[in-house]
């Protein structure tokens, strides 16, 4: 009677089993259970079996073929690649439709160069890929891993050979947005001037122009791992949810609080990360932010946010490869916010004309903005505080 | 059925790109939920079953493959399972505790034809038998299973005691058994001829 009654309450460890919440002292005595004889075993795992299909019958169960498909393609790609010796680099697959980007790779055969790989037979030649993406366009395409990345203009993003062997390191200068494959092994790591932006399987936005004066990072999905690159060791890691953005200073701080101020963000969710080191002006400052605007460049929208016009132009500038001049000083400092769904450049300021006291002209690749004085009865409507 | 089988491992053997991806579609999913089942892990499991298929299509030319391509996978998959926690002992909060012997345990025998179920028209029965469920049960079943929901989860959401919840999972495990019975009979019989 004992017995049964010891039996009957180990049975019950399966379900919990099946859910992954038994302890290990539980999945010790479910063992034996299963241990004590083949009826016990075998009725183990038709359970298992049930819960196994009745997962795969899900409409989502966690799992995408496509995704799956195409990380085997690459692989065996890769494989094939490795085997011809890297004579050329065929990383990536271009699914663009903006036709202005290209490809540099070259190999730099003969230098010498420490390799880690353990089992490969013979050093190959350190090879680079580089994708340049000029002003006035835009890239997509898929590297090795199935990482899907978008560039946006003025951009440039690099790697090696080695990518996808040990780790999965590229260097970004400008701004990309990146959908990283799944691979708990090799972790994704995007290396810009200042940080390195580390990273699982997520979705993310790395801001990294080297004529902007700071560097963001916004997570969309998943979770990063964000260090500052020094000289130092130890540095603190900061790690960032979804729905936060990172913004490093590159410069000091003194002067960020002049420079920073015509973007100067909601201060609501402002907070410093370095709050135990009270003397240390924070240079890395996490927020909750929307997503929206922040990757908006990726579809031809534009989402601003109570944006500096100043900002606004150094956006345009790349995106449209066009130098823009202000007449005004005043104008700078106007804030914008709105959605514009247009291109080319003609169409976007016509928009913003029509929402703002703004006149252009364009000529050429030069863009003029000016004040619109007949504007300024609405202008006062609109900007007054 | 045995025709297409054997039509898709001569495509296999020919290294056709899209004999691969019919399999995927087949089974990629079910193959997943297999390889997490053993080492408890998701992202752990997909490259299990890409490396699989890496491994396939590296030796299709001298590939053997008597039975179904199903059980053949299912087959590797398990076994890529084993050998993975065997590498990665340490990376495992199961089998942390445990040793060797003690996960092969709870990875199905062998001997048992793990994927019979996982059939069009059985996947049927089991979704017919899931909807027959007493609607407390059904519910409960419906969470764990769909949502992923811990059972502390699923009784905070619903205001009932995880003991009960425990036990509707096990009524809802034992009357699906109960449903696919005559299946597993069956198939179990086919197999031992």
């Amino acid at each position: 009677m004992q017995t049964k009654e010891n039996n009957q309450s180990k049975e019950n460890l399966i379900p919990g089993y099946l859910n992954g919440e038994l302890t290990a002292e539980e999945t010790r005595e479910l063992i034996v259970w299963i241990n004590l004889n083949s009826a016990n075993k075998h009725y183990f795992d038709e359970y298992c079996e049930i819960w196994i299909t009745a997962r795969a019958s899900l409409k989502n169960p966690g799992y995408n073929f496509q995704e799956g498909f195409w990380k085997f393609k690459q692989k065996i790609k890769a494989n094939e690649d490795l085997q011809i010796g890297f004579n050329k680099t065929i990383f990536l697959k271009i699914l663009t439709r903006y036709a202005a980007i290209f490809i540099v790779t070259f190999s730099l055969s003969g230098l010498l160069f420490y390799y880690i790989g353990k089992n490969r037979a013979a050093k190959p030649d350190l090879s680079f890929s580089e994708l340049i993406v000029p002003k006035g366009s835009r890239a997509q395409f898929f590297l090795s891993d199935g990482t899907a990345v978008t560039l946006n203009a003025g951009s440039r993003l690099k790697y090696d050979n080695r990518f996808g062997i040990k780790d999965r390191i590229v260097q970004l200068e400008g701004e990309g947005y990146f959908k990283v494959a799944k691979d708990s092994k090799r972790p994704f790591t995007v290396q810009t001037s200042h940080l390195n932006v580390m990273a699982l399987g997520t979705e993310f936005n790395v801001k990294a122009y080297s004529d902007d004066k700071t560097i963001e990072t916004t997570l969309v999905e998943g979770s990063l791992k964000i260090e500052e690159i020094t000289d130092k060791n130890g540095t603190e890691a900061r790690v960032l949810k979804p729905n936060q953005k990172l913004t490093f200073f590159k410069e000091d701080s003194t002067m960020v609080n002049e420079t920073a101020s015509p973007k100067e963000k909601t201060k609501k969710n402002t907070q410093p990360l370095q709050v135990h080191k009270s003397i240390v002006i924070p240079r890395l400052v996490t927020e909750n932010v929307n997503i929206e605007p922040v990757i908006s460049w990726k579809e031809n929208r534009w989402i601003f946010e109570k944006q500096s016009l100043l900002q606004i132009a150094v956006e345009l500038e790349r995106k449209f490869d066009v130098q823009i001049n202000f007449e005004s000083e005043r104008l700078r400092t106007f804030r914008f916010t709105g959605i514009i769904i247009a291109e080319p450049i003609e169409q976007v300021l016509e928009v913003m004309s029509i929402s703002a006291p703004i006149n252009f002209k364009l000529k050429g690749k030069v863009v003029t903005l000016s004040e619109n004085k007949n504007f300024e009865e609405l202008n006062k409507r609109l900007y007054k505080k | 059925m045995e025709d297409s089988n054997q039509q898709l491992i001569n495509s296999i053997k020919q290294g056709d790109i899209a004999a691969f991806e019919t399999l995927y579609k087949k089974y990629y999913i079910f193959l997943c939920l297999i390889a997490e089942h053993i080492v408890r892990n998701p992202s752990d499991a997909e490259e299990i079953v890409t490396d699989v298929f890496v491994k396939i299509w590296n030796i299709r030319e001298k590939i053997n493959i008597t039975a179904s391509i199903k059980a053949y996978l299912v087959k590797a998959v398990h076994n890529t399972s084993i050998n993975f926690l065997e590498r990665n002992k340490i990376s495992n909060k199961l089998t942390d505790s445990l040793n060797n012997s003690d996960y092969k345990i709870l990875a199905w025998d062998s001997d048992y034809p793990l994927g019979q179920l996982y059939e069009k028209e059985i996947m049927n029965i089991l979704e017919h038998g899931i909807s027959a469920l007493p609607d407390a049960c059904q519910q409960i079943f419906i969470l764990s299973r769909n949502e992923n929901m811990k059972y502390i989860e699923i009784a905070d959401k619903l205001g009932i005691s995880i003991n009960t919840v425990k036990t509707q999972m096990k009524i809802a495990l034992a009357r699906l058994r109960e449903t696919l019975k005559d299946y597993m009979m069956i198939l179990l019989f086919l197999m031992g001829i």
